[in-house]
């Protein structure tokens, strides 16, 4: 049995400060339900992916849709939440305890580097070592030192999905940026300037999945599966690239595909060294060659295996309970062909999707058409 | 390695330490983490561990290596909300000579931070804020 993906939608990402979570996730929601064509009264299980918006925010988004009284799972696996609470929906419909699960991601997201992760009085907290851009500063020397990766390679991933994201109405920042001005931005975490950095933005997405059996009974559109699926942990030893190349391993596997299958990937680009790093982890590139892809052209719109069309967290934001969700909302439109301006060539049949967060979590998917 | 004068300073009270027993001073007066090592298997961690993240052995405290070489760096300008210190300051992942993996803040760094990687540390202490009108020491590495 297969895992299909009948229905997506999003609100768009970006600043609101006047609307709530519950209205981000009430227009995501409905939008996926519109596009599935599907009943309201016919969804079995909400999973609501969200990491800051306190106790039960799915129940209440639940409330809003008029679905109390179904089975609510709230999600939260820091930066991955989104795609491990695809993971688990499916896990739900291939156990058989649902025929269609309604996913949504969502997030309000406060200003400034991202604050007060991890328990409050350990030695990372006390000693402000918990904040993002550090960690990935601290991995982009290591790439440099050891593969040679050069600032501009990283500049140029922050060149593309700005140029990804100027092409996508959804997108937070919709404004191409320079290899100079990516550079010349203010530094943040050496050698990571802001323009190498996510923004902190607001936003929700919405996935609509459903049994085999149930597929049949619905509207025919384009088949999309989700063909496999993996979430992972760090072990200990594993240095920070190890937890997404096992991960992804599991999950090609669980789909039948391997790395030279895939058309295109939604990969975590929080900061732009991650991007370059998951090349290589999601075997896309050999070791140490993930400056050398984007480089060359690969990654892009145009190029022979596009990353993050959506214009990536970099770009479209990284709302963090909605990324994985709108990961899978970008590529189901890729592989539907719905993507407009920023379409990828050819028909694309296999999609990757990639997210990982703090204390060393990451998720992936393989979507197929 | 410890000035003095903070020891002093510790030894009196008017400096305290950012976390209760995050550091020791051994019998030669040297700085030295704590961390935990696994009973079974002898594998290291710091800060330290509930039990072994390796094969889930009762662990022990132990005084960890107080050399070691830089992995990676980086300068942090912009910090978290809860850091009390200032900004700007440079993080290293140090792998001790015991092999334990620890990130922590480089005082006295070189000019050059890109010849950072490799570098030979020293582990110690110093001042990293003041809190409630006391100065607040914690666990910091020094180019050897």
């Amino acid at each position: 049995m297969q895992v299909r993906i009948v229905g997506v939608g999003m609100h768009r990402c970006g600043r609101f400060p006047d609307v709530s979570y519950r209205q981000l996730a009430f227009t995501a929601a409905k939008k996926a339900v519109d596009d599935g064509q599907v009943a309201w009264d016919q969804i079995d299980v909400l999973f609501a992916s969200h990491t800051l918006q306190g106790i039960s925010a799915g129940a209440q988004v639940a409330r809003d849709l008029g679905l109390a009284g179904i089975p609510v799972v709230n999600v939260e696996n820091a930066c991955a939440s989104g795609t491990t609470a695809i993971h688990e929906a499916a896990a739900w419909i291939l156990a058989g305890r649902a025929d269609l699960a309604l996913v949504v991601g969502f997030e309000k997201m406060g200003r400034g580097v991202i604050s007060g992760i991890g328990e409050p009085e350990t030695y990372e907290a006390k000693m402000g070592l918990n904040v993002m851009p550090s960690l990935y500063g601290m991995m982009a020397n290591k790439h440099r030192a050891r593969y040679g990766t050069t600032l501009k390679q990283m500049a140029l991933v922050s060149v593309k999905n700005h140029h990804n994201g100027a092409l996508n109405p959804i997108a937070h920042f919709r404004k191409e940026v320079t290899v100079d001005e990516v550079l010349s931005s203010r530094m943040v975490a050496d050698p990571l300037t802001l323009l190498q950095c996510c923004p902190t933005s607001d936003g929700a997405a919405a996935v609509l999945l459903c049994s085999d059996r149930k597929a049949r009974d619905l509207v025919a559109g384009p088949s999309i599966s989700l063909a496999g699926s993996a979430i992972g942990t760090m072990a200990y030893g594993d240095d920070e690239s190890m937890v997404s190349r096992r991960t992804a391993l599991r999950a090609y596997e669980a789909a039948g595909v391997g790395p030279e299958d895939v058309s295109l990937a939604e990969c975590h680009d929080a900061f732009t060294i991650g991007e370059i790093m998951h090349y290589e982890e999601l075997g896309f590139c050999r070791e140490g060659e993930g400056g050398l892809f984007v480089e060359q052209g690969h990654s892009w719109l145009t190029g022979d295996l596009p990353v993050n069309p959506s214009g990536g967290l970099e770009s479209r934001g990284h709302p963090l309970g909605m990324t994985g969700v709108a990961q899978v909302c970008e590529v189901v439109w890729q592989l539907r062909q719905q993507a407009g301006p920023r379409q990828v060539a050819g028909r694309p049949r296999v999609a990757v999707t990639h997210t990982q967060g703090y204390a060393g979590v990451a998720a992936v998917t393989v979507i197929t058409r | 390695m410890i000035d003095p004068n903070l020891r002093d300073d510790l030894d009196h009270g008017l400096v305290r330490p950012i976390l209760p027993d995050i550091f020791r001073l051994d019998e030669m007066g040297t700085v030295r983490f704590v961390g935990s090592e696994c009973t079974r298997c002898r594998a290291r961690a710091f800060p330290v561990v509930f039990q072994c993240q390796r094969c889930q052995s009762p662990v022990n405290s132990v005084m960890l290596a107080d050399t070691g070489r830089v992995d990676t760096y980086t300068v942090v300008r912009q910090g978290p909300q809860e850091w009390k210190g200032g900004v700007p300051y440079t993080l290293v992942r140090v792998i001790l000579d015991d092999e334990t993996m620890v990130v922590g803040h480089l005082h006295d760094s070189p000019g050059d931070l890109d010849n950072c990687p490799g570098l030979k540390v020293q582990s110690g202490i110093a001042v990293l804020y003041e809190e409630d009108g006391q100065r607040v020491a914690g666990p910091v590495f020094f180019p050897r």
